[in-house]
């Protein structure tokens, strides 16, 4: 218990470490930039999270009717997390399922692997026309995203368990439930939590990139507003508040699933 | 009745490749059988048929008068290679099988020599500790039958010795069937009633071993110990 404690307060002052030492680089190159409008210095965008988070009179001009960081954070975040969890859900029920039936890969794979492939920024536009600007063209996105990716991982992490674990199992008279419960999901465990950590994130970004393109509130849409504007400080501020965002979000996933990964030591 | 009654037990993996052609054998309940052999010629193949891992490509097998017709608990198995769950303590690794009680775990926990380490994850253990942790869950699963392959051919000579001494304690005092694959001859005459040699897909020799035990030390010095040793060598060419 203390020892990880120590390695958490370790990690946290390498950490604060390279947040002072990108400060510290950043401030230098907006000083020699010397232009606020082309890459404002981080007091600039700090002044600008400041004067935003509680709204923007300028903004509700434009027709938007909450430009709070709050109410955005909240609907961009809620949106991606609710897709995460429907999406991973799906996808490691599907992946473990699809790694003990081979007619089930067989079917499956080549479908996965073409759409799998399609970039972002062609099925995003392409979820805008089908599901509208609404959130639930977005929630489609990322939960597809996340379906594919978690599934993939999920289903070659259950093909990866040594067949020796599973006979030794029904060698002890577990049947293929309890085999299931005692063998395949926690063998698997550890790469799904890593590829469920990936796909929070790129699904956050995925969330905010879809509402660049078309939507009526969440993060992306003011920074698309602020990027029209060109007021770059403003999209710095909302960019990097999201990852901030999300690298707690981060911070919590590992912390709930280090008790099941104990054992990896 | 016999443990296992094997009758005309073929297994061929591919054309040509062949371990096994028309092997018949007896196992009598009780009994500590060695199956002796060289590199490659189908003692893991037999005994993944007798646990019922392996489907023969024919012939049949009888376990206590039953046809196998899959693994259960009633035949335990302890795997060449490291194959106890990681992510299970060695309490709860002991406790893995299905018919496995608390008094039993406890009980086979001591007679392995794991108490104090209940709580420890496996990769805290030593390789000749995770084979205890493994014995241990299938002593205390309580199967009619153990089968062993090579258990113990990775581990060094005082290690190994000590676990034969645990394996015969425990062997004596359930007086369970024994089925132990080696390729070590004095591992073999240190543990068994009978010794039986496979080869070219069949039984080469069957032995009956009848030193008093226990054998230890001793048996080094003993005529017809080295007899047997060297008979054995013989037919294993
Ligand atoms: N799954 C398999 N597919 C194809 N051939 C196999 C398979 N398993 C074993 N064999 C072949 O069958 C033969 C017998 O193998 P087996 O593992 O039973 O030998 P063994 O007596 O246990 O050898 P060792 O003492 O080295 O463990 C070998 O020639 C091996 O190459
Ligand atoms: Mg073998």
């Amino acid at each position: 218990m203390s020892q990880s404690v120590t390695e958490v307060a370790r990690a946290g002052r390498w950490g604060a470490i390279g947040v002072l030492v990108f400060w510290c680089a950043w401030e230098a190159v907006a000083f020699f930039t010397g232009k606020d409008a082309v890459l404002p210095g981080p007091r600039v965008v700090l002044w600008e999270f400041q004067h935003g988070f509680f709204g923007d009179r300028g903004l509700e001009y434009l027709g938007i009717r909450h430009s709070d960081y709050p109410v955005n954070l909240a609907w961009t975040l809620g949106t991606a997390a609710v897709a995460w969890l429907i999406g991973s859900a799906l996808g490691i029920v599907a992946g473990l399922k699809a790694a003990r039936r081979q007619w089930l890969r067989d079917v499956t794979e080549p479908v996965l692997f073409v759409f799998g492939a399609v970039p972002v920024l062609v099925a995003a536009p392409l979820f805008l026309v089908w599901f509208g600007a609404g959130p639930l063209s977005k929630l489609l996105l990322v939960a597809f995203y996340c379906f594919v990716v978690v599934g993939v991982v999920a289903q070659s992490a259950a093909l990866n368990i040594p067949p020796t674990a599973e006979e030794y199992a029904a060698t002890l008279g577990l049947d293929s439930k309890a085999r299931f419960r005692a063998v395949v999901l926690p063998a698997a465990f550890p790469p799904i939590v890593a590829v469920l950590r990936l796909a929070l994130a790129t699904g956050i970004s995925l969330e905010v990139s879809a509402e660049l393109l078309g939507s009526r509130v969440g993060i992306g849409r003011l920074i698309a507003v602020r990027a029209q504007q060109g007021n770059v400080a403003a999209v710095l501020a909302l960019a990097i508040t999201v990852g901030l965002v999300a690298l707690v979000l981060d911070l919590v996933i590992r912390a709930a699933t280090r008790p099941a990964l104990r054992w990896q030591g | 009745m016999n443990a296992f009654e094997i009758r005309g037990l073929t297994v061929q993996y591919q054309p040509g490749i062949t371990p096994l052609k028309n092997l018949d054998l007896d196992v009598p309940n009780g009994q500590f059988l060695c199956v002796l052999g060289p590199s490659g010629q189908g003692k893991s193949t037999l005994l993944r048929c007798l646990a019922g891992l392996l489907v023969p490509t024919e012939g049949v097998i009888r376990a206590q008068g039953k046809p196998v017709e899959g693994p259960d608990a009633s035949r335990g198995m302890v795997f060449q290679q490291d194959a106890i769950p990681g992510w299970l303590r060695v309490r709860d690794n002991v406790a893995l099988g299905s018919r496995s009680t608390d008094e039993q775990v406890a009980h086979f926990i001591r007679a392995v020599g794991l108490e104090g380490r209940e709580k420890d994850w496996p990769r805290q253990l030593s390789g000749g500790m995770r084979k205890r942790v493994a014995i241990a869950a299938v002593f205390a699963n309580d199967p009619d039958i153990l089968l062993m392959d090579e258990p113990f051919s990775s581990l060094d000579h005082l290690t190994r010795t000590g676990l034969h001494e645990t394996v015969l304690q425990l062997w004596e005092e359930t007086g369970k069937t024994i089925v132990f694959v080696t390729h070590d001859v004095d591992e073999a005459i240190t543990l068994a009633d009978r010794i039986v040699i496979v080869g070219r897909g069949g039984v080469r020799a069957d032995v009956p071993v009848t030193f008093p035990r226990p054998r230890g030390e001793n048996l080094r010095m003993d005529v017809d110990a080295n007899l047997l040793r060297a008979a054995l060598l013989e037919s294993l060419k």
